[in-house]
């Protein structure tokens, strides 16, 4: 059995693969979980003993993505319990998530919306940049992390296939 | 790309679900194929191939003008 992906794709041949995958998943899940609370319950301290000097919208920030995890996660793990329980949908998951077509789909659809996020993201910093220079700054940087990551990608999957 | 596959099952007295449970896929994807508008994967040629014992040339039908062939 090889584990593929954290929140969907997976090579399970049949349902008995798939329930293994399923629960090392909610184990990870628990470990995400942990992390957003300790994101969470940090954020909160800080803002409480007033040992960082952060931005009130800034502790807010990250008491909120440390929240949107542990909920996300509270999610994905009460769905891997009912498709546990139930062999039909446990099925029907497995199918939908190793499905080439849909797989496919979804490469194309993650494409896509790379496209428009590196177009908008572009223009919104080019036209917002003339206000905040560091807008400009920030697109800059977001070029090299895509540039780089897309380098080290093309070079680890040349080597691959 | 055109397909046999619709022809194959109807003989065979196969739903489409039956198909796609033995081929780990899902029921739309045995549409789309049927219909032409998904290409197989080789993988999946081959297992369809296989599930009705024919080889993969007598399945698929290559448009050569399509495929650049």
């Amino acid at each position: 059995m090889k584990f593929r992906g954290l929140f969907c794709a997976t090579t399970a041949a049949n349902n008995e693969e798939y329930r293994k995958e399923l629960k090392k998943r909610n184990l990870w899940y628990l470990f995400i979980a942990a992390a957003g609370i300790l994101i969470a319950v940090s954020a909160l301290a800080a803002g409480q003993s007033g040992a960082m000097k952060l931005p009130e919208y800034i502790l807010g920030v990250y008491c909120g993505v440390g929240t949107g995890i542990v909920l996300g996660m509270a999610v994905l793990f009460v769905r891997n319990i009912i498709l546990l329980k139930d062999e039909e949908k446990l099925k029907q998951s497995r199918l939908e998530n190793s499905d080439e077509r849909l797989e496919l789909i979804g490469n194309k659809a993650g494409q896509a919306a790379l496209k428009v996020l590196l177009l908008v993201g572009s223009a919104g910093a080019l036209i917002g940049g003339i206000y905040e220079p560091v807008l400009i700054r920030a697109l800059i940087f977001m070029l090299y992390v895509f540039i780089f990551s897309y380098l080290v990608a093309c070079s680890y999957y040349r080597r691959r296939m | 790309m055109q397909t046999k596959i619709a022809q194959y099952r109807k003989e065979r007295k196969i739903t489409q679900e039956e198909l796609a449970d033995a081929v780990n896929v899902t029921r739309q994807t045995i549409i789309s194929l049927e219909s032409g508008k998904y290409k197989a994967s080789l993988v999946l040629a081959h297992k369809i191939a296989q599930f009705f014992q024919v080889t993969i040339e007598e399945m698929f039908i290559f448009d050569k003008e399509e495929e650049n062939l």
